[in-house]
């Protein structure tokens, strides 16, 4: 269908009056998760098996069936919500779904098998009572669960587009800025500065020219919050920058997008095309001055690339390797014109400041963080999933009351904040407000929002020699210091978890340190020896276990641990018949011994043996 | 015109036109910062580090190159912090641990008081400078070599390693090589940089016998300014 272009405030009223007029709040809505989440979990099976159940049970016409984009509970997937009650169904099979029409749907009766379980044992019903959901405060993540991400007409009937008219008819650029700035809300990418400082810098140069960039590159790995509101809700980021288009004059945006967001580039083109339909995006929109369009740009794949002059750079066709700053791109950035490039997230919030006020985007929050931020909850964590909560929560909150804890009730260990290069913080720091800046003071940061929960099993020494390995590997290899900085300290952890290092590593991993972060080009070198600081500072134990004692506390430094059988040992052969190596021996129904020199540490035995036979030192 | 401005450098005032390069800046004041990385002929690339300085910001101090930092007025640097003598020290350390055989290297961290590194010694000769690339690009406008692969593995290359097939042959590369790691011999009227897998077939003079230059960069010099097909037939001292 062919839809009207919309050329005044009021012709844009009437489109969602009649939207709104056209459905029943009390429609049956049997909304499916289709987020990357849910998609590996099978749901799109689970999507085909409602509407054939729906066709062959005539039901068509009575219930609407949803599929949106993640919902954030990504460890029960795939997920079911039935609306307009918010009944709550976990790990959907296809297989379930007729019971769930017959009964659910058709009489209101309960699955139990398919409800959420509490801890005291209780299912719980709605949605918003799941201890998961209850503490979140999901005011842009919570869109997800009610609109089709590839239906314009959805996410104008919840409200959407309501801010656009405001800002490029009532409001003047000025106006808009000032809201964005007593909103205080900062760049959700992981730099924190202040968003509309950087629109007010942007907006007084003197260029006729300017551009917007949207910041789709997430390549943190585990972090997927930026790709989950791309693919769920596209059209409140078009918004974000519609708004900004007119706060500082520009008339063309970019989205450089991962392309290995495959479902994130389809629903943004989709949403793109549509507004367009609408004219949402072209020419005067609104009846406003304000000309607009978007480009999508896809990604090639280079992890520094979601640092922002190396973003510019590629997006021109350069290499993607970052320039120091300044000048910054407000300043001087795509094709030297002034350009404002903000994350995902971030546009995603400006939508809700200009509809909802400043002052109430301001009342969430601390001092000097506002707002909400999504948070990837990912690791030894029960609940799995992508969290939405008010900055100044506490980590513990988050792990313990969101997250559910830790995996098989394991000790809390650390929990590295803001991605790869962010810092791992302590039990102590439990109670630590998450905003910019205690994140920062603690030695970690908020980064892009990426949360790693470890437990006792986890080799603190390990992890930095880890991550200091990925971003060597993802250094583009300009300047020096992150170049071969991050190869010697590569180098060294190596050695320590090989039970080769020595009492002076630990001063030059610290000295190191501070030069890779001062001297580098960009943040990738400026943030890189966080996981190496932060678990010096707070686990120098295990630094000082691995170098004096030869001695890994977490028994995963494969040098630096033995295998042996116990008494236990009951001869059954099970670990003989396993071992890659063969360097087990023994006679049936006596103690078995393990040869040190064939065996790997690869802990295949560990598993096999019933008897809890095998030490690990 | 462009405007004078001031800027203070080590509590000392400073007076310069408005948007030069700090380090240019620095020299002409006779305000030793050190730079391996720089030439007068290219852009400033800002990738070895070593003329980093301190610049105050918002009440701190970042640290930042001087080579590609363009100077506003009431800007504050400072060019000789105990930080910035540590920092630069363990650059040349990370230096001399790529390239232990660099003479260019090795002076510069005896210079700054580094006479050993801490890390295992590799001779690799290449200090990624990317002097190479850009004079090839900037200075001669061919872009026949560049950089390839990321992070420690990153070299300067032909495309795909193998014969670089824009290259003239001028040895730009050869002669801006701070560290005289790339190589260029010419034998039996032929050309060879090994390094850019390039062979290159030499003009001779019609009158004296000797080699001129490759054949392909006199034609590029020919093209672009538009000669007479027959103008390096003779070398210089035979052209009447």
């Amino acid at each position: 269908m062919k839809r009207q272009r919309l050329n005044s405030q009021e012709s844009l009223k009437k489109y969602r009056e009649a939207l709104v007029k056209a459905r029943d709040p009390n429609q049956k809505v049997i909304t499916v998760c289709g987020g990357t989440g849910c998609i590996a979990y099978g749901c799109k099976k689970v999507v085909e098996a409602f509407k054939t159940e729906l066709e062959k049970q005539g039901l068509t016409d009575k219930v609407k069936l949803l599929v949106t984009g993640c919902h954030g509970f990504c460890e029960r997937g795939p997920l079911v919500v039935i609306r307009p009650e918010n009944l709550f169904y976990q790990r959907v099979k296809a297989e379930d779904v007729p019971e769930v029409i017959e009964k659910t749907v058709k009489n209101g009766e309960l699955i139990e098998r398919l409800q959420y379980e509490g801890k005291d044992k209780k299912k719980i019903l709605k949605e918003e009572d799941i201890p998961f959901y209850a503490k979140q405060q999901r005011t842009i993540f919570g869109f997800n669960g009610y609109v089709d991400p590839k239906s314009i007409d959805d996410y104008i009937a919840i409200g959407g587009y309501s801010a656009l008219p405001k800002a490029l008819l009532e409001m003047t650029s000025e106006k808009i800025i000032d809201e964005v700035k007593k909103s205080g809300l900062r760049g959700r990418g992981g730099g924190g500065f202040l968003t509309g400082a950087k629109w007010e810098i942007c907006a007084a140069q003197a260029d006729q020219t300017k551009y917007i960039v949207c910041n789709a590159d997430e390549g943190d790995p585990g972090a997927y919050m930026d790709r989950s509101v791309l693919e769920g809700n596209p059209h409140s980021i078009i918004e974000g920058m519609l708004i900004c288009a007119k706060a500082i004059g520009a008339s063309h945006a970019y989205v450089y997008v991962r392309n290995e967001y495959p479902l994130a580039v389809e629903n943004l083109g989709i949403a793109i095309e549509q507004a367009r339909e609408l004219g949402l995006l072209g020419k005067k929109i609104l009846g406003s001055d304000v000309d607009f369009d978007i480009t999508v740009n896809r990604g090639g794949g280079a992890f520094v690339c979601g640092e922002e002059t190396a973003l510019l750079n590629s997006l021109m066709g350069k290499t993607g390797e970052p320039h120091q700053k300044p000048p910054y791109p407000a300043i001087s950035g795509l094709f030297g014109k002034p350009t404002i490039i903000n994350n995902v997230e971030t546009w995603a919030n400006v939508p809700l400041i200009i509809s909802k006020g400043s002052a109430w985007f301001a009342s969430i929050g601390t001092e000097k963080s506002k707002g909400t931020k999504i948070f990837s909850l990912v690791g030894k964590i029960n609940n799995t999933g992508l969290v939405e909560v008010p900055m100044g929560m506490t980590l513990r909150e988050i792990v313990y009351d969101i997250g559910g804890g830790i995996l098989k009730d394991k000790k809390f260990k650390a929990i590295q904040t803001g991605g790869p290069s962010g810092g791992c913080l302590p039990e102590e720091k439990l109670d630590l407000m998450v905003d910019f800046d205690k994140l920062t003071e603690a030695g970690s940061m908020m980064g892009s929002g990426g949360m790693i929960v470890m437990d006792e099993s986890t080799c603190m020494v390990d992890l930095a020699r880890y991550f200091i390995d990925f971003l060597k590997g993802e250094s583009c290899g300009k300047c020096t210091p992150c170049r071969e900085g991050l190869k010697q300290m590569s180098g060294i952890l190596n050695r320590i978890c090989d039970g080769n290092g020595t009492e002076a590593d630990i001063e030059t991993l610290k000295d190191m340190s501070e030069t890779v972060k001062d001297a580098s080009i960009c943040a990738l070198g400026g943030t890189a020896p966080n996981p190496v600081l932060s678990t010096i500072k707070y686990f120098r134990n295990e630094y000082e276990a691995h170098i004096r004692d030869k001695k890994c506390l977490a028994h995963t430094c494969k040098k630096l641990i033995k295998f042996e059988i116990n008494q236990k040992c009951t001869g059954c052969t099970r670990c003989v018949k396993t071992c890659p190596t063969t360097a087990i021996s023994g006679k049936v129904k006596t103690v078995h011994n393990i040869d040190q020199g064939k065996c790997i540490q690869c802990g295949v035995c560990v598993d096999r043996c019933p008897f809890e036979a095998i030490d690990v030192d | 015109m462009t405007k004078e401005i001031t800027i203070t450098v080590d509590g000392r005032k400073v007076k310069a036109a408005e948007g030069l390069y700090l380090l240019d800046v620095l020299k002409r004041n006779n305000i030793y910062v050190p730079s391996l990385c720089h030439h007068d002929q290219v852009h400033p690339y800002g990738v070895c580090r070593i003329c980093i300085v301190e610049m105050e910001l918002n009440g701190r101090r970042k640290v930042m190159s001087s080579c590609n930092l363009k100077i506003a007025d009431g800007q504050v640097f400072h060019t000789t912090s105990e930080k910035l003598t540590k920092e630069r020290k363990i650059l040349m350390e990370l230096m001399l641990a790529r390239s232990s055989g660099a003479k260019e290297v090795i002076e510069l961290a005896q210079r700054l008081g580094v006479e050993e590194t801490r890390f295992p010694k590799e001779d690799d000769g290449c200090i990624m400078c990317g002097l190479c690339v850009k004079a090839c690009e900037q200075v001669v406008g061919v872009s026949a070599i560049g950089f390839e692969s990321r992070g420690p593995n990153r070299k300067v290359s032909a495309p795909f390693d193998v014969e670089a097939e824009r290259c003239i042959g001028c040895g730009s590369c050869v002669f801006i090589c701070p560290t005289n790691f790339i190589k260029m011999e010419d034998k039996n009227h032929v050309r060879k940089i090994p390094l850019w897998h390039v062979e290159l077939k030499m003009k001779q003079c019609k009158s004296c016998g000797p080699d001129i230059a490759p054949e392909k960069q006199l034609e590029y010099i020919r093209n672009k300014v538009k000669l007479p097909e027959n103008f390096f037939d003779t070398c210089l001292n035979c052209r009447p």
